[in-house]
């Protein structure tokens, strides 16, 4: 315990240490006085020769330390007291900080929630997701679907890399009996998907390996959620029978709570999944539905998988060729294909993000910098007393270092309060809902923000430190403060620096004016409909008592006619897809008279099965021909409508009235054309979409749907309509459940939801880099004008008038600022430009970002030119007998 | 100003040279500088401070221990003293070193190779 006595004693030990010294000079004095010299002399002889007093003691000190860490406490000691005594530049530089750092945090935090967590099976690294891929397709996860069950079943069999594959298809169930009916997600999942992915249930079994075989598949699993809300968690629940879709079905297990693979809500059940047979048709090869998860042997890797994948993906093509074409096999981890899920969007929000953070480090180096002047001569003062290089660079990354802690600290909360908006932004949407739910601030967001800020340190520490230290002893001690302020390097740095900031507030600002222009654009463009006082209620038939064809058309047909028979109802109908809604349907179709081609050679098109009266409620327009009438029966002959992006793409310059079409919505090839009796107007499919795509529209009479949406045009608030509507469609059946009534309005809002999010994250973090890059050229501005107050004075003495003063600080602001702009400038193009590719390749045409570009180079010199004004009309006010009086 | 090159010879040669001046008989700094230099005939440009760090070290290593004293001049002094421990180290010290300087010499006699 050596050691420890050493620690308490030390002070008593430098005590004797300095009483010895001193001794030692006394004793050497008096020697030298007896040898008949001055006192003065000998004074002076003594010191001379006994060396520099101050570091001996040091370093006799050094001995007893634990060098590194006691500098280290006495650099935060000190590096606080600073702080402290700079109240000002802490908190500027602290709250940049902040600013950077949340937002970094709060992207990640959704990046994390979404991407990182690792799912909930066992030994997940070996378990990877086969997906049908398009080689020629860059990645992002535009290029991969799901897998056919034709595919599975053969995939299966053939592969050889791993112990077991297995299938999950999603679909909606319909849960009656006791309460009102509720839809519910459900997954029809491989008899032996959890023994495969290692899950256990909480309660009760899993399926048994038969349990795949039609007769056998009325089992269902729960999940904690279910179980909770509609069974109110009673253990008693197994072995009963629930109906679903009308069906019997016996519960025998209840999921463990904590799992989860995929990012989106989990299904609320799972039943056995069974394959119709003519699924195993090699034309159905074409319907690519099922989730297909495999696990590896020992011995696979996911490149081998991946490799043999593809050799069996040829394998089918050459046993049926044409069913597919185009379309590889592909295997990733499960992680990878998570993390794909969201990519782009995620990457190019935390991309914006780290741009922020950027700009608040060059802006506190630049600060840093302007400070490092007033503290040349304390700097200068310790290299003379024997402070190495090293310890004074570490000295200043060690300030650095507090800020960037307390910056860190400050920016946790202001994240913690980002997360919550982000959270209740993304709420308004279903699908992105869930990256919402997932967003918190763990521990892992808090190392992430820990180490983020860490490295922000050194970052914005390193310039700063390597300058201050790297002085000419003798000028800065001879020449006093005034002279080194004007050092030339130090002005350039910071000048690089705003620079620097100038131009990556400008990338900013561009990507979040091109993303403001796209959002915009979207607005104004129209959706091809008059959304107002419109109600649609989505209506999905799947009691087992619909499932013949024309008790579906009959159930639709009933409720429209009631609906139309209430007060307050315009117009009403129906339609299989509702545009702007979840999701669109697109069906391939051949032209009657043209050369026949392959299902994956023709040409594709929106497709809605509708009722007569569809067009009148959403106010799409009829331009030519005749709409569907109510006559245009089963037993009549097929009609169908198109709008005018179909006629512009496949009937540029023929009459497309009276040709015939045959729209591919089944598996198997219709042998009956349908007539084009009609043109209508274009509708956009989803908020993001930009372009119309073609359209077609059949009777919904001639092509039954069991999912339709019901759309009504009342006469007053569609919302207060809801409860009627509701009261009609049980009027026709009273166990039919009925998705959450909507106005068009809403589902024009959700369906904008998503963009409009990204709009405001990549707008306020452009808005912030603004705001610190102004910081930035102001606080250089003001420092330079605060440090040429002497020259201000003399000029003015000389006859300088005020406003040449102002001109000759203003010019220098801008010209940094132009600088800024161009290189800037080069910065953003490709770089936005290239992004947004990657998000969306649905973008308005280049020569339309003019006024972007020109409206964020505006913004930005405006700023420059405000930020570097307040400093100059400072500079105007100088007084040149106080400034000379200086002296 | 000195470099510490000149001041110390070879890592260890001032702690050697005090443990064995103190090995003769207790001393405070100042009589050590004293009596190192005069031994050397001056030969040796020893900073007299250089002698503290170095003394703080054997210190540290409790091969020399100190105690407040009163010097023959009347003078409140410290008084360095070698331990057993110090005694110990300062043999093993000087056959290395001896060790090394007969090689050197033997490396520098002119004639033999």
């Amino acid at each position: 315990m050596m050691w420890l006595k050493q620690l308490f004693s030390r002070r008593r030990l430098y005590g004797d240490l300095s009483e010895e010294i001193q001794e030692h000079l006394e004793e050497k004095i008096e020697e030298l006085v007896a040898g008949g010299m001055s006192r003065k002399e000998a004074t002076y002889a003594a010191r001379r020769e006994f060396g520099n007093v101050t570091l001996t003691e040091e370093d006799s000190r050094t001995v007893w330390q634990w060098p590194s860490i006691e500098d280290f406490f006495m650099d935060v000691r000190f590096g606080a007291r600073m702080l402290r005594k700079n109240p000002g530049f802490a908190a500027v530089t602290i709250v940049t900080l902040a600013i950077g750092i949340a937002a970094n945090t709060t992207i990640f935090s959704a990046v994390n929630g979404c991407m990182l967590r690792r799912p909930r099976i066992k030994d997940p690294a070996r378990v990877v997701v086969i997906v049908t891929a398009d080689p020629a397709k860059e990645g992002w996860g535009w290029d991969r679907q799901p897998v056919s069950a034709f595919d599975f079943v053969a995939w299966r069999e053939q592969s050889r890399s791993f112990e077991a594959m297995v299938a999950g298809e999603q679909q909606e169930f319909v849960l009656s009996g006791e309460g009102q009916p509720e839809r519910v997600l459900g997954l029809r999942v491989s008899a032996d998907y959890f023994h495969s992915l290692g899950v256990e249930v909480a309660l009760g079994r899993t399926f048994l390996a038969d349990e795949d075989q039609s007769g056998r598949n009325r089992v269902v699993i729960l999940s904690d959620g279910l179980w909770q809300r509609r069974f109110g968690s009673n253990p008693k629940v197994m072995g009963e029978v629930v109906r679903l879709n009308g069906e019997g079905y016996t519960v025998i297990g209840v999921m463990s709570s904590n799992y989860r693979i995929g990012v989106y809500g989990g299904p609320e059940l799972w039943a056995p999944l069974v394959f119709p047979p003519e699924s195993f048709l090699p034309a159905s090869r074409g319907n690519r539905s099922l989730e297909v998860m495999a696990r590896l042997k020992s011995g696979a890797s996911v490149e081998t998988a991946r490799a043999e994948m593809v050799t069996l993906a040829q394998r089918s093509e050459q046993a049926h060729p044409g069913t597919s074409k185009g379309w590889s096999a592909s295997a990733m981890s499960i992680q990878h294909y998570i993390a794909d899920e969201f990519g782009v969007g995620m990457r190019l929000q935390m991309g914006v993000a780290l741009f922020v953070l950027l700009i608040a480090c060059v802006n506190i180096a630049s600060l840093q910098l302007a400070r490092g002047a007033e503290r040349q001569t304390e700097f200068a003062v310790r290299t003379a007393l024997g402070a190495g290089r090293f310890r004074l660079v570490r000295q200043s990354l060690v300030e650095s270092l507090l800020i960037a802690l307390a910056g860190g600290g400050l920016g946790l909360l202001l994240a913690s309060w980002g997360v919550d908006l982000l959270r209740r932004g993304l709420s308004l949407t279903a699908d992105v809902g869930s990256i919402g739910r997932e967003m918190t601030i763990d521990h892992t967001v808090m190392i992430f923000t820990l180490g983020v800020s860490v490295l922000a340190a050194v970052l914005f520490g390193l310039v700063p430190a390597v300058h201050q230290t790297a002085l000419g002893l003798h000028s800065t001690l001879k020449e006093g403060s005034r002279a080194i302020s004007q050092s030339k390097a130090r002005h350039r740095t910071q000048s690089v620096l705003v620079t620097a900031e100038i131009a990556l507030a400008l990338v900013l600002l561009i990507a979040a004016g091109v993303f403001v222009q796209e959002f915009l654009d979207r607005v104004h463009a129209g959706f091809g409909i008059d959304s107002n006082q419109v109600l649609t209620a989505n209506i999905s038939l799947s009691n087992a008592g619909y499932k013949d064809s024309s008790k579906q058309a009959a159930f639709f047909q009933e409720a429209i006619q009631r609906l139309e028979a209430l007060p307050g109802v315009i117009s009403a109908g129906a339609t299989s897809t509702l545009p702007l809604g979840d999701y669109e349907r697109t069906v391939t179709f051949s032209i009657e008279g043209r050369p026949a081609l392959s299902r994956t050679e023709r040409g594709r098109t929106d497709y809605f099965a509708i009722s007569p009266d569809y067009l009148r409620a959403l106010g799409i327009p009829l331009i030519r021909g005749r709409n569907f009438l109510s006559s245009d029966s089963a037993q009549e002959p097929p009609v169908a409508l198109v709008n005018q992006a179909f006629v512009r793409r496949y009937f540029p310059n023929e009459d497309s009235i009276g040709k015939r079409i045959r729209l591919d919505t089944s598996g198997l090839d219709r042998p009956d054309w349908s007539e084009i009796v009609g043109v209508v107007g274009d509708v956009r499919d989803s908020f993001e979409q930009r372009k119309y795509v073609p359209q077609a529209y059949e009777p919904y009479t001639q092509k039954s749907s069991s999912v339709m949406t019901l759309v009504v045009r009342t006469g007053s608030d569609p919302a207060a309509f809801a409860p009627t509507l509701r009261r009609a469609v049980w009027g026709v059946d009273k166990d039919q459940p009925i998705a959450a009534a909507q106005t068009m309005n809403q589902v024009m809002a959700q369906s904008g939801a998503g963009m409009r999010v990204a709009n405001i994250l990549i707008g306020t973090f452009a808005g912030l880099g603004l705001a610190l890059a102004a910081v930035g050229v102001f606080a250089v501005m003001a420092y330079a004008v605060a440090q040429r107050t002497h020259e201000i004075g003399i000029r003015m003495a000389l006859g300088a008038r005020r406003s040449d003063v102002l001109r000759m600080v203003v010019k220098k602001g801008l010209v940094l600022g132009a600088v800024g702009i161009g290189s800037g400038l080069a910065l953003a193009a490709p770089l936005v430009w290239l992004k947004l590719g990657l998000v969306n390749d649905d973008l308005l045409p280049f020569d339309q970002r003019g006024p972007v570009f020109l409206a964020a180079v505006f913004l930005i010199w405006l700023a420059a030119l405000l930020a570097s004004y307040v400093p100059a009309r400072r500079a105007t006010k100088v007084d040149p007998i106080l400034a000379l009086r200086h002296e | 100003m000195k470099t510490r090159e000149q001041r110390d010879l070879f890592p260890g040669a001032l702690e050697m040279m005090i443990l064995k001046t103190l090995k003769r008989q207790p001393l405070h700094g100042y009589a050590l500088v004293q009596q190192i230099k005069r031994t050397s005939n001056d030969l040796l440009q020893i900073e007299e401070g250089s002698l503290y760090p170095a003394l703080q070290r054997l210190l540290k290593e409790e091969l020399v221990k100190a105690e407040w004293g009163i010097s023959s001049t009347n003078r409140r002094v410290r008084t360095y003293k070698l331990t057993a421990k110090g005694a110990k180290h300062l043999e093993n010290e000087v056959s290395r070193f001896e060790k090394m300087l007969e090689g050197i010499t033997r490396v520098l006699a002119p004639g033999e190779s």
